[in-house]
């Protein structure tokens, strides 16, 4: 039972060490809070439209559709081609040509590439407000007919297709990306501090010769290794709770808080295994401590979390599949918005867990060499 | 039962050969200086005694019994060369910490003797090289072990410190406990007057012999040292 005494020592040390005890409480919330403030709303605050018409008010219903939305700022330009400078110069995000004739002629949509979010959001806006003005009219001229089709002898086979079949349903209702991002961004932040800092700790350790007596004492190096997953297992806990509760201060959409926050116990454990692992290398070359930061950054990136793997690449979609912070996310995911614990992802972190912890185990024991 | 058997001790590091067939026998109960310059494998062979690591080739015995098995390692405390105090931790809480594992009561006694008692409650970051020396030197002798070693452990101290703890160690001797004391330094081992003197060279070990043999036969440790050495570079 000497992990229980490793244990409690790390515990001790962390709760006593007013540093690292002020991390483990603050950078939490200010990770969330900012999360908050960056993705709450991807739809673009302010967004400029560059615009030009020559139409005889057929382009109303676009443009007063555009005036309405607050979001949009219209840029009345004097020529086709200042519409299309203002693009290029990223002034406006879109620039709008309405022709006369329009909409026998075709309006010029121009938009700015590099604003995929402000452009694409002008021209859902634009598309929408069309199709709306589309499906009016030819509701009103159907009203307008009905009374000459009821006179007619022989009913003509008019069928036209409902305007909108769809009922648009789904389990949770209003999701913003902030409710995407919440789960997976929770249990990361619960399980990043997990990875880094036993790094430094163990390089630390070797200075002092507290490895050297550690593998001098009456133990098993394995006692070393569950001791301090232990206890970084407890915090990466704590941290998880602080990010949940602070997430739903914030209003996130968190349906089922303790299933995420068990997701998020089980991530912070699955990291732990790889900060050891990482740890033991550390312990044997400085190298490794960045090492872990080269590891981490793009599994974070190509976890899901930020963004979903579905707009990824096959290559990246493949990279998930070995990526344990991909399995977190997705579990985080179901767990806070569907209620659902997903045995696949469980499981696979489960064997990420016990596969980092064997493996930190064999180098750990190989630090002994290096002393 | 001999305290400490080797023989035929080999540990290389890759192309690094930090021993080379070394053969050693202590007797339970006696007091062994190992003395030897930097690199000359001293450490190397102390981290094999403790169990820390094994040799690449040859026997290594201690209390009769595998090193690196944990009842033997129960019954050998260390002092590592570089303290093996956690800093941010008092001192008595490095002894609670160490005595939990090696399952003990910690004894009081080597406190008081090296004037640890008047910090015990002070972190070990605030103590100076010496203080935090004297409470390594008396933690491991807390233990209570049968075998004590020491790695240069008197090696940032002033001499009333050194004298100290040299006294400690004596002291603790003379009531049974085997010691292994490594050192760099031949006035230290003079100072500290052991049964034994063994001096490591490049991984051999070149000289073996009782204190006072070596020093009715040469006149000082240093002397007998500059003879050992002028041996081997003769080879
Ligand atoms: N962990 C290690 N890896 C590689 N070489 C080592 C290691 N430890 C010691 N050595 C080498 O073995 C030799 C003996 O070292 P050591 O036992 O520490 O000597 P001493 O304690 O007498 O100064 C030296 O050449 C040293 O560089
Ligand atoms: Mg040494």
């Amino acid at each position: 039972m000497s992990w229980r005494a490793i244990a409690a020592r790390d515990l001790k040390a962390w709760v006593k060490d007013r540093r690292r005890m002020t991390v483990t409480f603050t950078m939490p919330v200010i990770v969330m809070i900012m999360m908050y403030g960056a993705f709450y709303d991807v739809n673009p605050t302010s967004v400029n439209v560059a615009i030009l018409r020559h139409d005889s008010g057929s382009g109303d219903p676009i443009v007063d559709q555009l005036k309405r939305d607050h979001r949009v700022h219209l840029i009345h330009v004097k020529s086709v081609r200042e519409g299309r400078d203002l693009v290029r110069r990223g002034s406006a995000s879109v620039f709008l040509y309405l022709p006369s004739g329009f909409p026998d002629r075709k309006a010029e949509v121009y938009y700015d590439p590099t604003d995929p979010m402000g452009s694409r959001y002008v021209l859902s806006k634009i598309q929408r407000a069309w199709a709306k003005h589309v499906a009016s009219s030819l509701k009103s001229s159907m009203k307008r007919l009905a009374p000459v089709l009821r006179m007619m002898p022989v009913r003509p086979a008019v069928h036209a297709p409902r305007f909108n079949p769809f009922h648009v349903r789904t389990p949770v209702k209003g999701l913003k990306y902030f409710d995407y991002l919440i789960p997976g961004l929770a249990v990361m932040t619960a399980a990043m501090g997990s990875i880094f800092g036993l790094g430094r700790l163990m390089m630390e350790e070797i200075e002092l010769g507290v490895s050297y007596a550690l593998f001098a004492a009456p133990i098993r190096a394995r006692d070393v290794v569950i001791g301090r997953f232990v206890n970084m297992t407890v915090w990466g806990c704590v941290r998880c709770a602080i990010i949940v509760l602070v997430a739903l201060a914030l209003g996130a959409k968190i349906l089922h808080p303790i299933l995420l926050f068990l997701v998020g116990a089980l991530s912070a454990a699955t990291m732990v295994g790889l900060g050891l692992l990482m740890a033991s290398l550390a312990g044997r070359s400085e190298v490794a401590e960045m090492a872990t930061g080269t590891v981490t950054i793009p599994m974070m990136f190509l976890s899901g979390i930020f963004m979903p793997i579905s707009v990824m690449p096959g290559w990246a979609r493949a990279l998930a599949t070995i990526n344990p912070m991909y399995y977190m996310g997705d579990a985080a995911r179901k767990a806070a918005l569907l209620g659902y614990l997903d045995p696949v992802d469980l499981l696979v972190l489960l064997g990420f867990m016990v596969g980092f912890l064997a493996a930190g185990s064999v180098l750990y024991d190989r630090v002994r060499e290096y002393l | 039962m001999p305290a400490v058997l080797a023989r035929d001790l080999w540990k290389e590091y890759g192309r690094v050969v930090a021993l080379r067939s070394v053969d050693v026998e202590v007797d339970r109960g006696e007091l062994v200086a190992i003395l030897g310059p930097n690199g000359a494998g001293k450490s190397t062979f102390i981290k094999i005694v403790c169990g820390v690591t094994k040799p690449t080739r040859g026997e290594i015995r201690v209390l009769g019994g595998d090193p690196s098995d944990p009842d033997v390692k129960r019954r050998v405390s260390i002092v590592p060369q570089q303290g093996g105090l956690y800093l941010e931790q008092t001192v008595r809480e490095n002894v609670r910490f160490y005595a939990k594992l090696y399952g003990v009561e910690p004894d009081e006694e080597p406190f008081e003797l090296l004037e640890v008692h008047r910090y015990m409650d002070r972190r070990v970051e605030h103590l100076s090289g010496g203080m935090r020396k004297r409470a390594a030197v008396a933690l491991a002798l807390a233990l209570r072990p049968e075998i004590l070693v020491l790695d240069e452990p008197t090696n940032e101290l002033d001499p009333t410190a050194r004298q100290d703890v040299i006294e400690a160690v004596r002291e603790y001797n003379e009531s049974g406990t085997t010691v292994l004391y490594v050192s760099h330094d031949v006035h230290e081992v003079e100072q500290l007057e052991p049964d034994r003197v063994l001096i490591f060279l490049e991984g051999r070990k070149a000289l073996d012999e009782p204190f006072d043999r070596l020093m009715s036969e040469h006149g000082s440790v240093l002397d007998a040292y500059r003879a050992v050495a002028a041996q081997v570079v003769g080879e």
